[in-house]
């Protein structure tokens, strides 16, 4: 098939604003192209060579395809690059050298083909190592010394991965149904096809070939990411119970990274929520699910979540984010920034496609399916009706650093792709930024882990309420110490141990050491959060819940306060009413 | 199906594939009777190889029936960075496409590279005819490419009836060879009219600097504006080049 005719449609595409016209477009397109390659046609529509998961994309910098074109052409760079201030588009620049010179410096000219362009884009794409960019320049070339004016626009456009015709992949599937199966309303089987596989290719070629029947058959592979799930959002509780029927599982939303781990004897990958291959820089997490998962062949989602080794706690998102796009230092980052992925569903087990199963079936297999250990654990939930109870279970959720929670209706399926009811996120509309550091007492630890065995992982925080004289506690806090501090603080603490609380602190936590309060730190935070879990301020704001400090750091020592100089617990309400702000 | 082929030096393997890699980092080399051919076009069609190599340039020389085998040039010359003095013995066994290099010397080393499937381009005959025709020594083709390089992209032939001129000019300088009848490094000068022509100078450096050890001397061709042939005279077999010109 000549090139000639895909940009033909390209044009045609481009002239057009509206989607049905855009829809017949492809259809007459579609019918046109040889079965063999019309999962090509659909990638090079897209602007695209391969699907996403493969993790090859083309998107050769400018200044490359400016090399390019100046070699096919024997047009010098300059004027190359002047024309191209101009239009500010490169295409379009190609395009209009092209139609103003007809001598190329090519040995033969032959019309190009789609195959031709699709495989030297794929070489383009596979380039590595030493003298990459000289061969991608070179191959770019001979695209583009063969090219009529109007295929170098769209060769140049696609060589630097902006295409962009505005087709979307549901064009493409409506096009393929009215194409193939006769009418748009197969659209439907079509799209769980492409939703089971992330391959729109994949999906043209099997409807093009095998028609409805061969779309109706189509089955998950190990491999192929599914395209996940999504949630509605609603702010209060009572909305999300009333469409969930009255009672739900509520799960902790942790802010991390979505990740779908697929596991076969051979092979664990890993994928993102756009279905990127993750698998070469998350090494832990594929050694860790590799260990927990018993089935031979299983699907997970779950969230990637950044963790304190020392203390087991939960640290914010964007300590994970710097571990994604990562090519170099893999290594180093596995050891630096720990993660956790919790796992919350089980797509396919052995053969079984569980997707068409409700989730109380799926988060039942998958405590079978799944040993937790270190570093892969099951969502926390609960399942209830009871608004109270779920408040509850809320503040303890953001308290401890997840987003909030995510309800889920017991009898929902799977629905891949889909943004639907079925599951419905609980974020906070309030946070309470924190500006200020606050000086705490410690009143407690916690035995540390790992790296900390022998020292404290955590210390448990108070402040002083100065009307009863107590200390109320506030926080775990594990961050901002040296490791030398850290060392020190057995012996540190050694004169205020006591085998129990201390009369005069409140606390519903349990320690594993307690203190006569004595020491005095600063400590500054992201922001004051509602939390059952600590007594500060218990039912000041709210019935049942105390404040506490999300993400606390330390800031140093102070040796110069005694515990009745420590921030009060009225500051810390006051605090926290102060800076509350609706959150968007 | 058999393929074995033995040369005394196992560095004219490594010359021979050096010279391909000019332009190509995969090739797909025909064994025929005659000998051994490739015909390959660098990625971007500015230029092109042809390339035969007699059997009578082998010690032995067995082949019962045409075969191809695809190569990663790169990846082989890696293997054959170390080689010294030694014979080399060539096998293709075409049931698992692997070819085997047994290098020979003091001690037996014997590398074993899997093949590509390659779908060979079908390269057209290339009809051209050409004006000029001038023999030079390639030393003085190889030093005047170098030295152009320094100063420019591109480097312009030009021929009249007693007087072969290659020159170069860029911002920072000029360079000149002017090479008439006298020249010793003119060995022969034929000009039907005279022609002017320019080529780049990224593929004739290549070129020139892997070609030029396998040759004493080097024909180039060419016409106004049209490609140029670059056809190295070795012993047994052809080595030719054509570039695209590069026309202002």
């Amino acid at each position: 098939m000549l090139f000639k005719k895909l940009v033909d449609v390209f044009e045609k595409v481009e002239a057009t604003t509206k989607r049905l016209e855009m829809t017949d477009i492809l259809v007459s397109l579609l019918k046109e192209t040889p079965h063999d390659i019309i999962d090509k046609v659909v990638y090079l529509s897209l602007g695209e060579i391969y699907p996403p998961f493969i993790g090859l994309e083309l998107g050769l910098a400018e200044k490359l395809a400016v090399k390019a074109l100046a070699l096919a052409t024997g047009v010098k760079e300059k004027l190359i690059l002047e024309e191209l201030k101009k239009t500010g588009d490169l295409g379009q620049t190609g395009e209009n050298i092209l139609s103003r010179r007809k001598a190329r410096p090519s040995l033969f000219r032959e019309e190009l083909t789609v195959e031709r362009v699709y495989s030297t884009l794929e070489k383009i794409c596979k380039a590595s190592g030493k003298g990459a960019q000289e061969l991608k320049i070179r191959y770019l070339a001979g695209l583009l010394a063969n090219a009529e004016p109007k295929e170098a626009k769209y060769l140049l456009r696609i060589a630097q991965g902006r295409l962009r015709l505005g087709i979307a992949d549901m064009t493409i599937l409506d096009a393929l149904a009215i194409a193939f199966c006769g009418s748009k309303e197969y659209r439907d089987v079509i799209e769980r096809a492409y939703n089971l596989s992330s391959d729109i290719g994949l999906v043209a070629r099997t409807v093009a070939e095998g028609g409805l029947e061969a779309v109706k058959r189509f089955r998950i592979t190990i491999g192929r990411p599914i395209k996940p799930q999504l949630a509605e959002r609603l702010s209060t509780i009572e909305e999300i119970l009333e469409k969930m029927g009255g009672e739900c599982y509520a799960e902790y939303k942790y802010d991390g990274l979505r990740i779908q781990a697929h596991v076969s004897p051979e092979k664990v990958y890993l994928f993102s929520r756009r279905q990127e291959n993750l698998t070469e820089q998350f090494p832990d997490v594929v050694e860790a699910v590799r260990e927990a998962v018993k089935a031979k062949e299983a699907i997970l989602d779950g969230e990637c979540v950044p963790v304190d080794p020392h203390t087991g706690e939960l640290l914010p998102f964007q300590v994970v984010a710097h571990r994604r796009g990562r090519k170099y230092d893999v290594e180093k980052m596995v050891e630096e920034v720990p993660v956790v992925y919790f796992v919350f569903d089980l797509l396919y087990v052995d053969g079984e496609d569980l997707t068409l199963k409700p989730y109380t079936e799926r988060r039942e297999r998958l405590s079978g399916v799944v040993t937790e250990t270190s570093r892969v654990k099951l969502a926390e939930y609960i399942v209830s009706g009871d608004a109270a109870e779920i408040e509850k279970f809320f503040h303890k959720a953001v308290q401890e650093g997840a987003e909030g929670l995510l309800c889920k209706s017991p009898k929902s399926l799977y629905e891949a792709g889909k943004r639907g009811w079925a599951w419905i996120k609980w974020k906070r509309s309030y946070r309470s930024e924190m500006v200020d550091t606050v000086d705490l007492v410690v009143v407690g630890a916690f035995a540390g882990k790992g790296k900390r065995a022998g020292t404290y992982g955590a210390l448990l925080m108070a402040a002083y309420n100065h009307e009863d004289d107590t200390f109320e506690t506030v926080c775990k806090l594990g961050s901002g110490f040296t490791d030398e501090e850290l060392a020190r603080l057995p012996e540190m603490f050694k004169p205020y141990l006591r085998d129990t609380p201390h009369p005069r602190v409140k606390t519903i936590m349990k320690a594993d050491f307690w203190f006569t309060p004595a020491v005095v730190l600063e400590v500054i935070g992201d922001e004051i959060t509602l939390s059952p879990m600590h007594t500060c301020g218990m039912n000041a704001i709210r019935p049942g819940s105390g404040l506490a400090i999300r993400f606390p750091r330390l800031v140093r020592f102070r040796s110069d306060k005694g515990p009745e100089d420590a921030t009060t617990v009225k500051e810390i309400v006051e605090m926290y009413n102060r800076q509350l702000k609706k959150v968007e | 199906m058999v393929l074995r082929l033995r040369m005394a030096e196992a560095k004219t393997w490594k010359n021979m594939l050096n010279s391909l890699s000019a332009l190509v980092d995969e090739v797909c080399i025909t064994a025929d009777e005659e000998g051994l051919k490739v015909k390959a076009m660098d990625p971007s069609h500015v230029s092109m190889v042809d390339f035969e190599w007699s059997r009578s340039a082998f010690d032995e020389y067995e082949v019962d029936k045409p075969t191809t085998i695809g190569l990663n040039i790169k990846e082989v010359l890696k293997l054959l960075r170390r080689i010294s003095g030694e014979s080399m013995e060539l096998s293709f066994d075409e049931s698992t496409g692997r070819l085997e290099m047994k290098l020979i010397g003091r001690y037996t080393r014997r590398f074993t590279v899997s093949t590509l499937q390659l779908t060979g381009e079908e390269i057209p005959p290339l009809r051209v005819e050409f004006d000029v025709s001038a023999k030079v020594t390639s030393s003085c083709l190889e030093r005047t490419v170098v030295d152009a390089a320094t100063v420019s992209d591109i480097l312009k032939f030009k021929a009249t009836e007693d007087v072969f001129v290659m020159e170069a000019s860029g911002e920072l300088g000029e360079v000149t060879v002017e090479l008439d009848r006298t020249s010793e490094a003119l060995l022969d000068l034929q000009v039907r009219q005279p022609s002017e022509a320019s080529y780049s100078l990224t593929f004739l450096e290549d070129i020139v600097k892997s070609a030029s050890d396998l040759a004493g001397t080097v024909s180039v061709e060419f016409s106004t504006d049209k490609p140029l042939k670059l056809n190295f005279d070795v012993l047994q077999g052809k080595l030719i080049y054509y570039i695209a010109p590069y026309v202002e």
